[in-house]
């Protein structure tokens, strides 16, 4: 706790900078997205997958394009000096909230995940607690303690997806015919929900200034975009092919139902391992989001060490799970929140935030030309 | 930052480990109810009654395993009740077989009774679905004493008789993909409880709202199994040829060409089978030799007929378990939404017609 982070200890190199934002966007939502899919497209959901990765590629490009004239500042100090230190820092607080909620929900869906599925009879406080530990120490150091850990978990857990092929019975590709059977509009209207999936990529507010090689980052995000959509993908067409869009929808969590199809001889309910393994998978969510937290709080009020904002909000989450134990119901309201600030943040500030970039720049050149 | 002193690392790790130990309540073997089998039926008055059939693994005990039998309301009540008449915890996460009742086919939907099944996280949703010709007692009660325990029988038997190909082999999710998807009905094997044996006799098929419509033989469901592309163990069938008397043909491979239209104000779907097949027995007629071309049209002709009789008769029994309706579905979309919720009777009507070409591949060891 003593020694200060040096700049060298927020480095982060570019193979770091993909995994970092691709494990960011896999996280809870690759359970439960067959599902939401299906509730509003059917099996047309592959579609507004792809719609909704091409969005997610261009605001990521666009993060980059605002971030590439100030390559020094983050997300936090580029907000002050495009718009005051009174917007800027009312914006840096939206920001805060935003990234402590997104791993405060993550967390509560750890929770749920493995008392529903793994361990039924823990209490929600020890689990809490013994998910904090990892976490804290992992935000303690710097970005590049961060990114590594993306790299470590992309690494373990690469095989995590493939798995899903296993879990294919009986595939019925006419399960996807007529394409476009629940209409255009449903299909667009279930873009939203894709979107929410590749939330994610706004780290990369964050991550660019470390960046080694900048000139990469756009091929980075869309690597990044890219690994997601292929997660993503494997998950809803291996759903689509083995249930119909009926049974899909009674399935709160169809990727793991799919796992349980499987059954090995030297071993059953490999969902269980799954799902434990998963844990770190989520962990890569959490850890860069609470990181984005603490450094802004700390960009903020000037201080010196992120440390005591971590320390903080993981020891207020421990509180919390002691005197609130959200039901499914309102875990799936908090998501939908998060889901939202997300849609505003993540999609539409990084748009407002070029354009004003080159608004800002524009009227500077008239006046001190 | 400084380092963790190493004796304060192990006491963390000791911290941790015991708070995971508190997390799962050690149960020892012996004192688990492992499900193994479970049935249910309705008795005389209309009640649910359910069975189950657990191994038993104390040592002073002389029967391999156990029977426990109650009446219950829904099927978690009859869990219940099991549990409070069994030495252990109940538990379904091992289950390989739910038996049905006959009696509770014909009268009601099975959705209801699957539900807790589909809805514990842990239950085993790879446990196999079968119907009982008769009463589920019949089947708990039979003499095993020369077979051994009655879960890995019953699994054992159902499983080698799929591999067989003369039933089908319904899994629980399966079941559930079936029941409420509406492009196919449900099926489940059937079996049947003989004196001192138990006997797969076939599939049972079910209305689309669960219900039982009627039987297909071991012979049909080969046909069956061929007409839905199962064709992962090849299908043996018994033909009796107007040359060459009864034979048995092993289809190892099947291509599929499948046409659907809608005109009439009816459905119809054009089958085309082209098979390859080898010839594994000639019972009767084994002196005259017949050309090989001749027998291929003879077996094609044969297998046809035999295709026709089966769609005739599900189409009597008003339901679908080779799934049409996907094909209904995919290709007659605006057709299909109107008949969307009554398939069975609109498959009923439709026109189906079923060509066949067989091509013999060998003859086994002798000419």
């Amino acid at each position: 706790m003593r020694r200060p982070l040096s700049p060298e200890d927020h480095k982060i190199s570019f193979t770091q900078f993909v995994f970092t934002i691709y494990k960011t966007q896999i996280g809870i939502g690759i359970l439960t997205l067959p599902r939401d899919l299906v509730e509003t497209t059917g099996t047309d959901g592959w579609i507004s997958l792809l719609i909704g990765y091409a969005i997610a590629v261009t605001v990521s490009i666009l993060i980059i394009a605002a971030m590439s004239k100030y390559p020094n500042d983050t997300l936090y100090e580029l907000l002050p000096r495009l718009f005051g230190a009174w917007i800027g820092g009312g914006l840096s607080l939206l920001w805060i909230g935003y990234a402590a909620g997104g791993s405060l929900v993550m967390l509560l869906w750890s929770i749920h995940l493995t008392q529903v599925w793994v361990l039924p009879a823990i209490s929600s406080p020890t689990l809490m607690f013994l998910f904090v530990l990892p976490i804290c120490l992992y935000t303690f150091h710097g970005l590049k303690l961060v990114g590594r850990f993306g790299e470590f978990v992309y690494l373990i857990s690469f095989w995590m997806p493939l798995s899903l092929f296993w879990g294919l019975k009986d595939a019925h590709w006419l399960n996807f015919l007529p394409i476009g059977h629940n209409g255009w509009v449903n299909i667009i209207l279930a873009v939203k929900t894709t979107l929410l999936s590749f939330l994610g990529f706004e780290l990369a507010f964050i991550l660019y200034p470390y960046l080694t090689e900048k000139k990469r980052a756009i091929q980075g995000v869309v690597f990044a975009n890219t690994l997601a959509l292929i997660t993503y993908s494997i998950a809803t067409v291996i759903s689509f092919l083995q249930f119909s869009e009926e049974t899909l929808k009674e399935y709160v969590w169809p990727s793991l139902v799919l796992l349980k199809l499987i059954r090995l001889p030297f071993v059953e309910r490999f969902e269980i391992i799954f799902v434990a393994l998963y844990l770190v998978i989520l962990f890569a969510t959490i850890v860069p989001y609470l990181y984005m937290a603490a450094m802004g709080a700390n960009r903020l009020l000037r201080t010196k060490n992120h440390r005591y904002y971590t320390i903080a909000f993981l020891a207020g989450c421990v509180v919390l799970s002691v005197l609130f134990r959200p039901s499914f119901w309102q875990l799936q309201w908090m998501g939908r929140q998060y889901g939202k600030a997300g849609f505003l943040l993540a999609f539409l500030f990084p748009v407002f935030l070029w354009l004003w970039g080159i608004g800002y720049r524009f009227i500077r050149k008239e006046r001190h030309p | 930052m400084k380092r963790i002193p190493k004796r304060y690392l192990s006491l963390f790790a000791l911290i941790m480990l015991m708070a995971t130990c508190a997390c799962g309540k050690s149960t020892a073997l012996e004192m688990l109810q492992i499900m193994g089998v479970y049935g249910i039926d309705l008795n005389e008055e209309g009640r649910l009654q359910a069975y189950s059939s657990s191994p038993i693994f104390s040592r002073e005990a002389n029967k391999k395993y156990n029977i426990t039998k109650t009446t219950a309301l829904s099927t978690r009540q009859s869990r219940l009740q099991l549990d409070s008449m069994s030495i252990g915890a109940l538990t379904g996460r091992k289950l390989a077989t739910v038996l049905v009742g006959k009696k509770l086919l014909t009268e009601k939907s099975i959705y209801p009774y699957m539900d807790v099944l589909f809805r514990d996280p842990s239950s085993e949703i790879n446990a196999s679905i079968a119907m009982v010709d008769g009463n589920v007692s019949e089947i708990m009660e039979s003499e095993m004493d020369d077979k051994g325990r009655l879960e890995v029988v019953l699994f054992e038997e159902i499983e080698t008789s799929y591999e067989d190909r003369i039933c089908v082999l319904t899994r629980a999710y399966q079941l559930e993909d079936q029941l409420l998807n509406p492009r196919i009905t449900p099926y489940v094997t059937e079996i049947k409880a003989l004196p001192g044996e138990i006997k797969v006799t076939g599939t049972a098929l079910l209305s689309d709202d669960g219900k039982y419509a009627g039987s297909l033989n071991n012979k049909e469901s080969s046909l069956l199994l061929l007409l839905q592309r199962d064709i992962g163990r090849p299908i043996q069938l018994m033909l009796d040829l107007p040359s060459k008397g009864i034979v048995t043909i092993n289809i190892k491979n099947a291509n599929y060409n499948m046409h659907s239209a809608y005109g009439k104000e009816r459905f119809q779907f054009r089958v085309a089978v082209h098979a390859e097949a080898e010839l594994t027995e000639q019972a009767t007629n084994w002196k005259e030799n017949i050309p090989v071309p001749v027998l291929e049209q003879e077996i094609a002709k044969q297998l046809q007929q035999e295709c026709d009789k089966l769609i005739g008769k599900i189409q009597r029994y008003r339901v679908d378990p080779i799934g049409f309706g996907y094909y209904a579905k995919a290709y007659q979309l605006s057709r299909w939404k109107e008949v969307e919720d009554n398939w069975g009777d609109a498959f009923a009507q439709a026109d189906i017609e079923i060509t066949t070409r067989v091509k013999l591949t060998s003859t086994g060891a002798v000419k």
